[in-house]
């Protein structure tokens, strides 16, 4: 039985050899596609998207920015805005060398607000970094931590809670205490790896 | 002859010999007179070199040592300005009038120290002052207004908002004097304007630079003029003259004085240059009288009469200074403006005339009407606040060092809220006597007393009244009377129960807990017999809710409950949460059998308001030296130790919120109070005390009333301290206390059975809300039947609840769920 390929349309001079018909453009290019594009194409798709699921792994890791005092500047009532507005000027005056003014910046500050736990932060490290008693530091934290709340859980306040109380307890020589706070605040803010976090990068 | 001749040499000889004689006895007698002579005239020598000699000492002693004693003065916190702020409540226009700012008429320039008041708002020109932390610059702003609170603080220079709070210099509130009651702000000649020193010059002693402590011109002048009116017309002294005078002599007009004057006039010029003379004159001329205080010196008066600093006076005032050096009583300006302006002017005239001053200088500043600062008097109302500072000073600055060194204190003292204290206090206290007229002390009785005291959490001492009148009772009730404290100090019981024993351990007490108020005895010591509580409606009220006992206070409940925790525990508590006094381990401190003065308890509750940070006392922040500098010399920082866990200082706030809102002060609403409040009433056996000790998010307020010598009031704390509290507090918030309590996160809120104290699950009837520290929530539930072993004391007694269908239903599946 002749194949209808057969008919008319032989390319070859071998007799008993078959020849498969001449195949349209058409039906060259859905071979080429299913055969041979398709699988690179989608090689390329499995590469790229592991890449970039590997890409994060390889990228160092993205933290979340530690807070800035300046953020909080228009958050409460007009009272606590003043208040806080206080503590950045301490915090500048702490920046340029000028303890007794940041200090006396922070006691206006709680003068105005007594709950401003923005104001016991900047205490907090002026007591840490400035000041005499890392004792007081701790407890400046523990002020700050309960008037934060819950939003002292967020990464980047908790990150500052963490390096204080990293700094102050190894103040107070307690370094084994310390150590896990140092790490959390390394792990959470490379910016400030070494534990001593500067006016600026509170500010 | 020669016999002659002979007797002549003879006679020659015995004349000779006379002569010679007579000449030796005269020449002895010349020789004596001499030597007595010289002797007197060494002796007098000696006598006068050695006055001379002790007169220099003297005077190097006070020019070298310490030159003017000048009081300690204390001043009160500054006020803060920001956008946002209640201007009225801050009372801005009482504080520049009491700072001494001067009204200025609309469009006339802005002088330092003055302000023009409008419909939008004020402007302001700020004066410069030193604090001990920074130095602020003058300043013009414009405060704009939109209704009662401050919209915007414009700098009037760059017309730009000015973002930052505004500080308005601090005020001054009182000084500590020694015997003379001189006051005196010490200036430097270098820091004067010129025209000043001109204008006393031109007065007082036109040829100062020019003579030698003496001006023989000016003697004879003055004695010309007196002999033609035969008495005393004139004086001639010098700056110089008058200087020794005040310094060292008396004010009698005699010939020894006067000659001793001179002396030490010369002396004075001899030892001291002109400048330094002249400056001790400026800082010691007396210039009036301001209540029991004299006014001395250019410094003090400046501040006084125009409310600045000498070193910004303009010409007119500087000429109306040395106008009234001649009489400062009779030329006050003050009382008799007209007279001290025709002074002024001649003054104007006379520095004029002697080229001190330009024509159109003179013309300008003679146009200038007189206008002066309010007058400051010394406040009797702080005096109660700056006998308590005093004590709270350390050692080192004794009472002579206040009065003479001239410290600088600058105080935590809230000026407006002193005010509103000595109000509350006086207007209830005699509201209170009105409304019952059993309080009215008798014919020789003491009064009925009160104080009041309020703090911030961190122990600043805002106000301070230890009783009615200062000037009638200097005994200050608020830090040295030990009075029983009642009731307010079952929170002290209440806090002991709440907190854990040991970090992250169990409490003996939760809020869902039931306490047990039926008779109670306990056995006292050996001989004592029994002690046996009542409550102050004389009833017993079987099984109670925490919260209701502490709301209607009742004694027994609190008395076996300080029983279940511990007499020891409770003084224990007591004392770490700040009570200073020694307490009684007897069973009746819990329902507050302990003498107390009023500053402890407010500190005790600052720890609570704290959230369970014991704060240290402030009543200073720091101490200046002017004469070291505006660097303090000593300085008190905020200090602070945590004394209970934060989560059961919340609790028992909570708890105290219930008393405001439930309980016993409950009429605090009907006082035009609500809003944040956690308040305790105290009254003590036979009524002889009342209390109301409580706070708000920022501030801790203590009040006691009661009679020096106790006697009965007749009436609960309710009725007589709580007035006096209400309406300090609601002048000062205007009644609605804004803000909340800080909830720590270890506290979580569940919702129990009020019956039972049991965890409600749905199906349970009966429901509220309650909080706890995580992890102490109660174990049993509702509608399971609770067991009795549970904590608190009433829960075995309390009824078993009635189950509906759907709590039987879920009882059912969780005994399958638990098979």
């Amino acid at each position: 039985m002749n194949h209808p390929w057969r008919i008319g349309c032989s390319r070859s001079a071998t007799p008993g050899v078959r020849v498969p018909p001449p195949r349209s453009p058409l039906v060259r290019f859905a071979n080429a596609f299913a055969f041979q594009l398709l699988p690179l194409w989608a090689l390329c798709a499995l590469l790229v998207f592991s890449g970039c699921a590997l890409l994060p792994r390889l990228a160092p890791p993205s933290l979340p920015p530690a807070m800035r005092i300046s953020d909080f500047i228009d958050h409460g009532t007009p009272k606590r805005r003043a208040s806080t507005r206080l503590v950045l000027l301490g915090l500048e005056a702490g920046m340029e060398q000028r303890p007794a003014e940041a200090l006396g910046f922070y006691d206006r500050a709680l003068q105005l607000d007594p709950n401003n736990p923005m104001a016991y932060l900047a205490l907090a490290r002026h007591e840490i970094f400035e000041g005499s008693s890392a004792e007081q530091a701790l407890v400046f934290l523990d002020q700050a931590e309960t008037m934060l709340g819950r939003d002292a859980n967020t990464p980047g306040i908790a990150v500052h809670l963490a390096g204080m109380r990293g700094a102050a307890l190894a103040a107070t020589g307690e370094a084994g205490q310390a150590a896990p706070y140092l790490q959390q605040a390394m792990n959470g803010a490379l910016v400030w790896a070494d534990g001593v976090l500067s006016a600026a990068e509170l500010r | 002859m020669p016999g002659s001749f002979r007797i002549i040499p003879h006679r020659r000889r015995a004349h000779a010999r006379r002569r010679r004689r007579g000449r030796a006895a005269h020449g002895q007698g010349r020789r004596a007179l001499a030597w007595l002579v010289l002797g007197v005239a060494f002796l007098v020598g000696f006598a006068g070199a050695r006055t001379l000699v002790g007169i220099d000492q003297e005077l190097r002693k006070r020019f070298e040592g310490t030159l003017f004693r000048v009081p300690s003065r204390v001043f009160a916190a500054p006020l803060i300005l920001y956008p946002g702020a209640d201007f009225e409540r801050l009372d801005l226009a009482g504080t520049l009038k009491r700072l001494g700012y001067r009204p200025a008429p609309e469009g006339a320039p802005l002088d330092i120290g003055r302000y023009h008041w409008g419909p939008d708002g004020v402007r302001l020109h700020r004066r410069a002052f030193d604090h001990p932390d920074r130095s602020e610059r003058t300043r013009k702003v414009h405060i704009q207004f939109r209704r009662r609170a401050i919209k915007r603080i414009v700098d009037m220079e760059s017309g730009r908002d000015i973002e930052d709070p505004l500080l308005i210099e601090p005020e001054y509130v009182g000084a500590y004097y020694g015997g003379e009651h001189e006051q005196r702000d010490l200036v430097k000649l270098a820091n004067l304007p010129a025209h000043l020193a001109h204008a006393v010059l031109a007065v007082e002693d036109q040829r100062f630079y020019e003579h030698l402590g003496l001006d023989p011109r000016r003697i004879g002048g003055a004695l010309l003029a007196n002999l033609r009116s035969m008495g005393i017309a004139e004086g001639g002294s010098t700056i110089t003259q008058q200087l020794a005078k005040n310094f060292f002599l008396t004010p009698e007009r005699t010939l020894r004085r006067k000659l001793s004057e001179a002396i030490m006039a010369g002396l004075m010029e001899w030892r001291y240059e002109k400048p330094r003379i002249l400056e001790a004159y400026l800082n010691e001329i007396y210039l009036g009288q301001r209540g029991g205080v004299e006014i001395h010196g250019v410094g003090e008066a400046s501040r006084r009469f125009f409310g600045k600093h000498a070193r910004d006076l303009l010409l007119h005032e500087s000429a109306l200074l040395a106008a009234i050096i001649q009489q400062p009583n009779a030329l006050s300006p003050h009382r008799n403006p007209e007279a001290a302006r025709g002074r002024r002017d001649l003054v104007l005239r006379l520095m004029h005339q002697q080229g001190r001053i330009e024509a159109a200088a003179m013309q300008s500043a003679l146009e200038q009407p007189i206008v002066m600062a309010a007058l400051i008097d010394d406040r009797p109302d702080v005096r109660y606040f700056l006998d308590h500072l005093r004590r709270r000073l350390p050692e080192f600055y004794d009472a002579a060092t206040l009065t003479t060194e001239g410290l600088r204190i600058y105080s935590t003292l809230d000026i407006r809220l002193q005010q509103a204290a000595q109000r509350a206090l006086s207007e209830e206290l005699a509201g209170l006597e009105a409304r019952y007229p059993e309080l009215q002390a008798g014919e020789g009785e003491a009064p009925l007393q009160g104080c009041l005291v309020a703090l911030d959490n961190n122990g600043r001492v805002l106000a301070l009244v230890g009783g009615r009148d200062y000037r009638d009772n200097q005994y200050n009730r608020c830090t040295l009377a030990r009075r029983p404290a009642g009731s307010v100090f079952k929170t002290f019981v209440y806090a002991a129960a709440l907190a854990p024993e040991k970090k992250g351990g169990p409490a003996l007490l939760t809020l869902a807990d039931r306490l047990d108020d039926s008779p109670l005895r306990v056995k006292l010591p050996a001989g004592q017999g029994n002690w046996e509580p009542r409550n102050f409606d004389r009833e017993f009220h079987g099984v109670v809710g925490v919260r209701e006992a502490l709301e209607r206070s009742y004694n027994v409940a609190a008395a076996r409950l300080g029983q279940r925790v511990g007499i020891h525990r409770v003084a224990e508590m007591a004392t770490r949460l700040g009570i200073e006094s020694e307490l009684p381990r007897v069973p009746s401190l819990a329902i507050g059998a302990a003498d107390i003065t009023p500053l402890e308890l407010a500190r005790a509750y600052a720890t609570l308001a704290g959230r369970g940070v014991r704060p240290q006392l402030r009543p200073f922040e720091d101490v200046v030296d002017p004469e070291k500098g505006a660097a303090a010399v000593e300085r008190r920082d905020i200090k602070s130790r945590p004394a209970l866990d934060a989560g059961a200082a919340y609790l028992v706030t909570s708890l105290l919120q219930g008393v405001a809102e439930r309980g016993t002060a409950r009429s605090l609403k009907r006082h035009g109070v609500s809003g944040a409040l956690a308040v305790k009433t105290g009254t003590s056996s036979d009524e002889r005390d009342a209390w109301l000790v409580g706070f708000t998010p920022e501030r801790v307020v203590a009040v006691w009333v009661g009679f020096d010598t106790p006697r009965s009031l007749g009436r609960g704390a309710s009725a007589v301290a709580l007035p006096v509290w209400a309406r300090f507090v609601r002048d000062v918030t205007g009644g609605r206390v804004e803000g909340a309590f800080n909830r720590p996160q270890n506290i979580v809120e569940r919702d129990i059975n009020p019956d039972t104290g049991a965890l409600a699950l749905p199906g349970c009837r009966r429901r509220s809300s309650e909080i706890f520290i995580e992890g102490a929530e109660p174990r049993e539930r509702c509608p399971t039947l609770a067991t009795p072993e549970g904590r608190g004391t009433g829960r075995r007694d309390a009824a078993p609840e009635k189950e509906g269908w759907l709590g039987r239903g879920l009882r059912r599946l969780r005994r399958l769920i638990d098979r």
